[in-house]
Parts: C-alpha cells; structure tokens; sequence
C-alpha cells in the first residue's frame, strides 16, 4: 500500500523520473527502509545501505567508447562496495551484486567477465589475507613491524595480481601507507623537537601528490587559519592575514563569527564574575544561577551557557 | 503523513541521480563533511591518521573533507564547544550553509552537543560507535580509578585490557588543546550519558538497544548511525587483543569499548559490521580480510547517501 502511494507521488513528478527509475532501480527499496524510521530493524537499514550501495561502483569503473571494462585507479573502491554491498562472504551472492553493477555500468559480456574475473581474483586474495597465520607475522606497533606487515602484503598482494592490476587496486592504498610510516617515524624521533616535527609533518602533508593533497587540504587551510589567529592578537591584523589566505569574502564572514565568539565569550565571563560575586556576599536559592543566565540569555545560547559554565 | 512526504522527497531526490553524474562524485555531498575523533584519538602532530585513508577515498570521490582538533580528552560539552568554533569557522571560510557531522566514538556525543546547540549549522549527525548510551567499560573504568577501590577478577581483567589499549594509542598529544582525563572517562559512563541524552535528546531512542531514533530530529537534522560488534578481527590489529579483554565487559554484541545498543542514533544504518572499535575509523593501517567489514566503504557509502538526500 504503502509503496503504491510512492510511486504514485514519484509518477507525477514526470516522466524522465519514471525513466530513471529504470535505471536506479534501488530506489524503491531504499525509500521504503527510509520510509518508516520508527519501526527500522538493523536489517531493514541494511537494505537501504545496501541497495544505495551499488552505483558506489561507478565511481570508478569507467566504460570505453565501446562499453568494455577499463582498468582505473579507483577500481578498488568499486570492489570493496560491492563486498560491503553484498553483506556476505558467500562468492555467488557477490557475483549478483557485480553482475548487477555489468548491468547499470552497461558493459559488453567480454567486459562484465573481465570485471568478474578481477572480481574473483580480489575475493581470493581477501580471503589469503584471513588465513594467514598470526605465528608467522611481526605484529605490534613498533615501526618495524608495520613496515614488516605492510612488506608481507605487498607479497601476497603481488601474488595473485598482475603488475597492471597491483598497481591499480594497489599501487595510491601503498603510497598512502609509506607516507603514514613516514609520518610516523618524524612523530617518534628521539631527535626532534615538537615544532620541528610538526614543520616536517605538515611539510609533508604540503608536498603530497596532488590527489592525496586534495583530502588533507581544507583541513591544512584550517591549520593555517588557527596559527593566523595565534600569531596575530588584535583583529585588524588577523582579518589582513585572513584575507590574503581565503579571500575577502572569507575575511568578511569570519569578521562577524569572530566578533560573535568574542561577544559570546565576555557576555560568558561578566555572568561568571556576576555569580561569583554573588555567591560570596549572599546566601542564594539553588536555582539563582538559572535565573542570572536567563537574564542574559535564550535559547540555544542559553543551553550553551549552562553547559559551559558547568565545566569551567 | 510526514514521514510519507520526506519518503517521496528522498525518492524524487534519488531519482535526479543518472548514473553518469556519479564518475568522481559519488560522495560529492552539499556540504562539507567533518570527521570527529574520539577519546584519546587525536594527536596534533598525527591527526591526518585518524581517520585513516578516510578523508582519501571521501575527497576522492568528490567530497570536500574536514579533519576537526579537538581535546583528545574532555568533557562532551567543551569538545562539543571547540567543534563548534571550528564549524562556524569551517562555514566561513568555504561560505558553505551547513555542515555534515561525522563522529567516532566519544565523536558521537560531540556531534550530538553541536547539533543540537547549533542545529541551523548541521545538516546531519552521523554517529560511528557513539558512546550515545554509555560504556561499561568507563563505568568499570571510572570505578577503578576511584580511591580505595579494590578490583578484582574479570572487572581487573578488563581494566588492565583498556590499560594496554591506551597505551597503544597513546603518544595523543594535545597541542595547546586542553585535557581532563576524568571528565572525559565521565562523560562516557551510562549516568553522565543518560543525563547528556536528557539535554541533548535529538535522534536518541526512546530506549536503550530500541531504533526508533528520529531520521530527521525536531530540530530538523539528519541523524544516522553504524558501529561494529566484533572485538578479534585481524592478526595484522595490534589493538585486537586489548580489545577482546574490554569486550569481556558485555554481554552482548559490542565493538570491544561500545555495545551495538549504545551506538544507536537517529536512523541505525548497522550496529554489528565486523569490525572493533579501533577498525571503525580504519586503524590500524588498514588491513580487512573478506570476513571483516572494510570501513572505508562504509564511509564513502554514507557520503553517497548524504549527496542522495541532498545534504
């Protein structure tokens, strides 16, 4: 009944809806897992997880003029959505999901068997990884033995795949764990300060390939504008240097959140002095410190208000 | 009735998505993803290896990622004040509307405080092994701590168990962030948790181990939730056998620090993926076998559903 009263709301939002549908046909089912939040089993989110999950393969899979499969950086990324997609270690309940993705991904049968067969091959070396035996690893934390772990897969990883293969399942998830071992051995050095080790590291960071940059780089733009604030005291000079990071639009918006903090913040410590003061020359009633915050704030800042106080 | 008319927008949503936008987009959500840590989990020289190849595969797949400093070690309502200062500052500077929360761990209830302070900031709440109901873990923990207090048996089985696995993670350094140790082992225990649930109640369940969390709180945030329910996964996890004694504090599924129950929030995507609590956040370098859930996925997956709702 209830899927019936969807369709016929989606029906009338036109007809290239109704033309993807045939395209996505997930939707349906993830609607109806999300339809009914009240009465969700963990089951029943999984089916949503799930049925979204596949066109997560098409991140990276990308057909050729001619819809054959292409081999790409990011075909790991495919596979493992489709593993968590599946919800199973069972083969043939994976292939379905993969064949399902030949399908949306339009692929030519020569095509969808050279997914497939990657595919095969990539839940072999998966299940490798479970039965190697703890005896035979160096396992701990000590740089040594992580350098030693990741050596031991790089070796099982090159025995079931071709150099073409490695490197594209492998070949950035290899570099992005020498850069982290890397990162690891400044952060542990006996021989470096803590600012000389922060310089090296974001170094690094700064000097990443340029895909690997991009996922650090907001993050790095917020490093830059915490030393601006610590470097600079008075406002004038900190909104300049902000400015000539993040533009002047940006420079204009932190203005007002800057001065907001700060408002909030001295209105924060006159009600602290206020109940201070209070609380030595008077006996007062167990809700007096509500009625102060109160008088001074509403709503959401005065939860805000509370909570801080509380804790400081 | 409501629920009907958010299920037709989130379908219409759905179905404006042709496959062939998906090609480096897949995770492009609206708004700016901002992944939390959790106790301890922060060291300032470090923090790009929380979240670890997290951020890569998100930004990747077209989503603009922020990693949030805050304390290692707090009170849920000062880390929860420090993020929101770092999200008001996130929208200032990209000049985006509203962020997308993401927490792991004591990350959870930090996000929760955010949302629920600043809701018109938040565009969802997604809660990975949120300590949302408590921990026994802390309970035993803070208990140990006390003076005079004698544990015996399995209780200093599982205190020595959380031991090693601070040790394994410690080296947290704060920078200039302050710490309170005691306050955050506080805030995890099941009293303080309950009565942060009291005053932050959005998406909560209206029972411990019940999902009829709100998908869309009444402040009109998304909130979502995963969490593993395996403690021994992998011999390559230096954390797993830490984390199988901890586990020994439940009885029930739980990821070694947090059960499936307490982790519940809003719309529960998975409580019981095959990972402990330490693979939720792909630590430590990364590795998963065909038994075991690839975090990574989950993450980037929870991207794609964020963009599909419009968020």
């Amino acid at each position: 009944m209830m899927r019936k009263l969807l369709f016929t709301a989606v029906a009338g939002a036109g007809l290239v809806a109704l033309l993807l549908w045939t395209d996505t046909p997930e939707t349906p089912t993830a609607n109806r897992a999300l339809q009914n939040p009240a009465s969700q089993s963990a089951p029943a989110a999984k089916e949503l997880a799930n049925e979204d999950a596949v066109p997560a393969a098409e991140v990276a899979v990308i057909p050729s003029e001619d819809n054959d499969f292409i081999l790409t950086s990011g075909m790991k990324d495919v596979l493992d959505n489709i593993i968590l997609s599946a919800d199973s270690t069972d083969t043939d309940t994976i292939l379905t999901y993969a064949q399902q993705h030949c399908i949306q991904q339009q692929l030519h049968a020569a095509g969808c068997d050279a997914f497939l067969k990657l595919l095969q091959t990539y839940l072999e070396y998966k299940v490798a990884l479970q039965t190697l035996e703890p005896d035979g690893l160096h396992t701990g934390s000590a740089l040594a033995n992580i350098r030693e772990q990741l050596h031991q897969l790089e070796s099982l990883r090159r025995a079931y795949f071709t150099n073409e293969e490695f490197s594209a399942l492998f070949g950035e998830e290899q570099q992005l764990d020498k850069q982290a071992l890397a990162r690891r051995e400044i952060a542990l050095s006996p021989h470096l300060s803590r600012d000389q080790k922060q310089a090296q590291i974001e170094a690094q960071l700064r000097n990443l390939p340029e895909a690997q940059k991009n996922a650090f780089a907001p993050t790095l733009a917020m490093q830059d504008l915490r030393e601006i604030k610590q470097r600079y005291t008075d406002q004038q000079s900190r909104l300049i240097e902000a400015e000539n990071q993040f533009g002047a639009e940006a420079a204009q918006r932190l203005a007002v959140v800057w001065q907001q903090q700060a408002s909030f913040e001295q209105q924060l410590d006159d009600v602290a002095q206020q109940w201070a003061d209070m609380t030595k020359s008077e006996t007062i009633a167990a809700d007096s410190l509500d009625i102060l915050l109160q008088q001074h704030f509403t709503g959401n800042q005065l939860r805000r208000a509370k909570a801080i106080l509380k804790h400081r | 009735m409501k629920k009907l008319i958010l299920a037709v927008l989130l379908l219409s949503n759905l179905l404006m998505v042709t496959p062939s936008s998906y090609a480096g987009t897949y995770a492009k959500t609206k708004y700016p993803i901002v992944l939390v840590h959790g106790l301890f989990g922060f060291d300032d020289l470090l923090w790009v290896d929380y979240f670890y190849k997290v951020p890569n595969a998100l930004s990747r797949n077209g989503a603009r990622v922020y990693v949030a400093t805050v304390s290692p070690a707090n009170a849920t309502e000062v880390r929860g004040e420090q993020l929101l200062a770092y999200v008001q500052e996130v929208l200032a500077v990209t000049g985006a509307e509203k962020v997308n929360l993401i927490g792991h761990s004591h990350g959870g209830p930090t996000i929760r405080y955010v949302a629920s302070v600043a809701p018109e900031l938040v565009a969802s709440a997604s809660s990975v092994a949120g300590v949302n109901w408590g921990s026994p873990v802390a309970d035993l923990v803070r208990a140990g701590i006390e003076p005079d207090s004698a544990l015996e048996g399995i209780a200093k089985t599982i205190f020595d168990g959380f031991s090693n696995f601070l040790e394994l993670i410690t080296g947290s350094n704060p920078g200039e962030l302050p710490t309170d140790t005691i306050a955050a082992l506080e805030a995890l225990t099941t009293e303080r948790t309950l009565q942060f649930n009291a005053a932050y109640p959005e998406g909560m369940p209206s029972a411990y181990c019940a999902n009829d969390g709100d998908l869309v709180g009444s402040n009109g945030v998304y909130y979502f939730s995963w969490s593993g329910g395996s403690t021994y996964t992998n011999v390559f996890d230096i954390a797993d056998p830490a984390l199988a004694l901890t586990g020994l504090a439940f009885n029930e599924s739980n990821d070694g620090l947090v059960s499936s129950c307490s982790s519940h929030l809003g719309y529960v995507l998975k409580d019981n993926y095959k990972m402990n609590h330490l693979d939720e956040v792909n630590q430590t370098f990364g590795i998963h076998h065909l038994f075991e859930t690839d975090p990574v996925s989950v993450f980037v997956q929870q991207g794609n559903l964020l963009k599909q709702l419009g968020l």
